[in-house]
């Protein structure tokens, strides 16, 4: 059949038609988004600790929000650096759509996250961070404020005579650094008064054993600000033990069962809880969003509450202080 | 806006009629079907809509009959308790009487333990007196020495005389034991007075009502919550998110509407709501209508889909239909063409099928037979007409000549010429029989010779001493057929315009053979000729033509008119030297007059 096509305008109204439909087909299709695949290295196991679990739970309900598929490499252990680089390795080698790390070291992590960039895929840190700027995203604490908090509910109290200590953790890790020169920015003009820094290095034990030495070396000093949980947990153990409660006001950081307890003993006068789960949860929605390409805030503070005693079973507290993961 | 309307015409002023059809017929069939898929995915997408609510409605009324029957349960186990007669005994006893060893209490112990022991969503079951005896689960349970419980809501509300379900929250009562709970509590009456002696408590493990609502699945990010009266969230998978700030739930629209459903601004979520009257909590249940329209959005893909192949279809059928209904059109406009183009053989087929193109086939055809006809006898007539012209023109002897000739008669009976006279006279006489008996338009060419030869005897008597002639034709041409009166004019014409101008005597030959097929006669004559110029103007037609001379052009259309084209005359000249004439005809050797006829028609 031979058809009498003249008509260049016939033609291309039929190849208009033809085009429209092709674009409706694809526009249709479009709009199913893949699954991501994002791991996270958090600095040690998760288990018993709330503060890592509660970042956990965020970064489970992130995923299932934004759709990802999240793995969870966790070293045994916050001071053993190099298994935590090993997994980092391992991860990149994987090839995941973003990489998520809360690094233990502030500067041994440094070459292990360098491969993470050259490999080109997305890294965010959560909680910690390290001393070159390599990450795309940061979601953590901002540790200066918490440490300000603590320093702010003595304020009101402190007078010439106040000696103040600090329990700190590791020496040279972000946090640590960053709580204490929070601290002592808030203590305003009481900041000379603080006579010692003893470091727990994150292990309660030595936290009591430091403290209680400290205490019997210094048995005038009134304020001890702990900079985290296990140095408040150690550190507790200590003034109790020596007899101290009531006479010492204690600042602790974190919450675990054991330092709610004191807390509801009235052994610590208050405690900086980091909004955990937050953290978690942004951490892991910036790594997605990354994987996306699309841009997000280079720092974000997850926030900190100051807890007390009277406060601790308020609604939005009690949620923080005993999360039911 | 005028130009946009123009180009609207254009786009749809298409050159052929199959092209319009076709456009016609397919936007037709397209819109069409866009409309009906429209309507098609509209509804889908409500019916979609209206399951998938209603099913989330009857999800989120069974969570809330749930909880319920679970707390009706639970008051009918509080109401057990409390008809327990030890209870009231240990509530007004003194404070430091011994109560550990007070036989009742052992009772409410046993109690307190089987209802834990076969209920495991029982974590705390604990009776509290407004003079501060207690009990919670048996007496060796280590109570936490910092709880304060005077403070707590349950409490206080209950010695109220209130029955309190509590938001969920941390139990503090226990030492070393920090549990997600929900308290129930009412107060505990003396049976005598009515006075409200303490508070029946019951810890339920949070779980079981929380689990109540993670087991309903609304798609992978559904999920369901509860809040109390007041709007606080009794329970939310991300309770943290919205503490921290982070989210909002819709909890002022959730309490400001009644039962039902609704969607958020941004079409994002539906929730769906109910509401207990045992509890007065609000069952929540969040579905997000992208995951609920996915099905929706698989019936659309597959809607436009077959859409598209509808109206691909359907661009084809109305291809193979428009290029059908417009093939006789096509073909008869092809055929009209070629009329234009003076092609009358055409006949078109009739078609088989009946329909208005059949007729103007039919009509088509009559009306170019009617053509044919009409044309066949104009030819005809004018042919006809030419005839007649060229009998008229056969039948004249010119009258100078006549006049001369008679006048040369005359002079010679003066003279007394007798024998010339007789001569010329009777030449005259054949001269005019012949041009006037024989009605036959082709003589034979010895005819026509007959004919000059006595024309060139008068002649020469005329001009005795000027003029002298030779005849020298083959016998073999001497049959061909050739018009009449073609030899004579020319003739004339080499007497008066060559010899008679010419000093001394003239000599004109008539020769005549075959020659390529074709008879040659040739008029020669050795008068003045005729110079190039004059040559070239010989066949030119005057405006002002005598009527009476038959010219060079008369004799020349005359042969080609009945032999065609590739005859005719032609002259060859040289001045003061002669002219010679070329009359070429078809040769043939067999006279038959009528057959020469059909030629004329071609014209």
């Amino acid at each position: 059949m031979k058809l009498y096509f003249n008509n260049r305008k016939m033609i291309s109204s039929i190849a208009v038609l033809l085009i429209f439909m092709v674009v409706l087909i694809f526009a249709m299709n479009k709009g199913k988004e893949k699954e991501l695949h994002v791991i996270y290295i958090p600095k040690t196991q998760i288990g018993g600790n709330d503060f890592w679990s509660s970042i956990r739970a965020g970064a489970e309900a992130a995923a299932k929000e934004n759709n990802v598929q999240l793995e969870i490499f966790s070293p045994s252990d916050e001071t053993h650096v190099e298994e935590q680089n090993q997994l980092i390795k391992e991860a990149v080698a994987m090839n995941p759509d973003a990489i998520v790390v809360s690094p233990a070291s502030n500067t041994e992590n440094n070459d292990a996250l360098c491969m993470i960039k050259e490999a080109r895929i997305p890294l965010v840190y959560i909680d910690s961070t390290t001393d070159e700027k390599i990450a795309d995203a940061i979601v953590a604490t901002d540790n200066v404020a918490a440490g300000k908090k603590m320093a702010e509910i003595m304020l009101g109290l402190l007078n010439q005579d106040s000696k103040i200590a600090i329990v700190s953790h590791v020496k040279d890790s972000s946090t640590a650094m960053e709580r204490e020169k929070g601290f002592r920015k808030g203590l305003l003009e009481y900041e000379s008064q603080i006579t010692d820094v003893v470091y727990s290095n994150s292990i309660d034990e030595i936290g009591y054993r430091v403290t209680k030495e400290l205490l019997e070396r210094e048995p005038d000093i009134n304020y001890l600000a702990c900079l985290n949980e296990d140095s408040a947990v150690g550190a507790a153990k200590a003034v109790k033990e020596l007899g101290l409660v009531n006479q010492i006001f204690i600042v602790g950081f974190d919450n675990s069962s054991d330092e709610i307890k004191r807390l509801e003993e009235g052994v610590f006068q208050a405690i900086v809880v980091q909004r955990a789960f937050t953290m978690g949860y942004f951490g892991i929605e910036n790594a997605a969003k990354l994987a996306k390409g699309e841009s997000v805030a280079e720092y974000l503070d997850s926030g900190s509450v100051l807890i007390t005693k009277e406060n601790m079973y308020q609604d939005e507290n009690q949620e923080l202080l005993f999360p039911f993961y | 806006m005028n130009g946009k309307k123009d180009g609207l015409k254009t786009l749809f002023r298409f050159k052929s009629l199959q092209t319009t059809i076709l456009t016609v017929l397919v936007t037709l069939v397209s819109f069409t079907v866009l409309i009906y898929l429209i309507i098609s995915v509209r509804q889908n997408r409500e019916t979609v809509l209206e399951t998938s609510t209603e099913y989330t409605q009857q999800l989120v009324d069974m969570v809330n009959v749930d909880i319920d029957s679970y707390f009706s349960n639970m008051n009918n186990m509080a109401q057990l308790i409390m008809d327990n007669s030890n209870i009231e005994n240990f509530l007004l006893a003194d404070r430091d009487n011994h109560l550990v060893e007070k036989p009742y209490v052992g009772r409410i112990e046993e109690q307190f333990r089987v209802l834990r022991e076969t209920r495991d969503d029982i974590y705390n079951i604990g009776i509290i007196g407004k003079s501060g005896n207690y009990l919670v689960n048996n007496t060796t349970m280590k109570i936490n020495p910092y709880a304060d419980y005077s403070k707590t809501e349950w409490y206080q509300k209950a010695m109220e005389g209130e029955e309190v379900i509590t938001p969920s929250h941390v139990q503090n009562l226990i030492a070393d034991e920090y549990k997600w709970v929900v308290t129930l509590s009412q107060s505990i009456q003396n049976k005598d007075t009515g006075e409200i002696e303490g508070v029946l408590f019951i810890d339920l493990n949070y779980r079981s009502i929380s689990t109540l609502c993670e087991n309903i699945s609304l798609g992978s990010k559904g999920y369901v919550f509860i809040l109390d009266k007041d709007g606080k969230i009794i329970y939310h998978p991300r309770q943290q998110l919205l503490y921290s700030g982070v989210q909002k739930e819709e909890t002022g629209t959730i309490l400001r509407s009644g039962e039902g459903s609704f969607i958020t601004r941004d079409r994002e979520r539906l929730y769906t709501i109910s509401r207990s009257h045992t509890t007065g909590w609000t069952v929540v249940g969040v579905a997000y209508l992208n995951e609920m329209m996915e099905k929706s959005n698989q019936t659309k893909k597959l809607y436009v889909l077959c859409a598209i192949v509808l109206i691909f279809v359907a661009t084809f059928i109305s291809i193979f239909l428009s290029n059908m209904i417009t093939k006789p059109i096509r073909e008869l406009r092809s055929s009209m063409k070629r009329v234009e183009e003076g092609n009358l053989e055409i006949f078109l087929q009739k078609p088989d099928y009946s329909n208005e193109i059949a007729d103007l086939i039919c009509s088509f055809n009559i009306m170019i037979r009617r053509i044919k006809q009409l044309m066949e006898k104009i030819i005809d007539e004018q042919a006809e007409k030419r005839r007649s012209e060229l009998r008229a023109l056969q039948a004249q002897i010119n009258p100078h000549f006549l006049y001369n000739t008679l006048d040369s008669i005359i002079w010679m009976a003066e003279s007394s010429k007798m024998a010339e006279v007789i001569c010329m006279t009777s030449s005259l006489s054949k001269l005019l029989r012949k041009s006037i008996s024989k009605q036959e338009e082709f003589v034979k060419v010895s005819d026509e010779i007959d004919y000059v030869r006595e024309y060139l005897k008068i002649q020469k008597m005329r001009y005795h001493d000027k003029l002298d002639y030779e005849i020298d034709v083959d016998e073999s041409v001497m049959r061909t057929p050739i018009a009449k009166l073609i030899l004579q004019p020319l003739v004339e014409n080499a007497i008066y315009h060559g010899i008679k101008l010419k000093e001394g005597k003239g000599l004109i030959r008539i020769t005549g053979k075959k020659e390529k097929g074709k008879t040659v006669l040739k008029v020669i004559d050795n008068g003045v000729g005729m110079t190039k110029e004059v040559l070239a103007k010989l066949f030119v037609e005057r405006e002002t033509e005598d009527t009476g001379k038959v010219g060079v052009l008369n004799v020349q259309r005359r042969i080609q008119i009945y032999y065609g084209l590739e005859y005719g005359i032609h002259y060859e000249s040289i001045p003061m030297q002669g002219t010679t004439v070329y009359i070429e005809i078809p040769f043939t050797d067999d006279f038959a007059p009528e057959r020469r006829q059909h030629h004329e028609t071609i014209l």
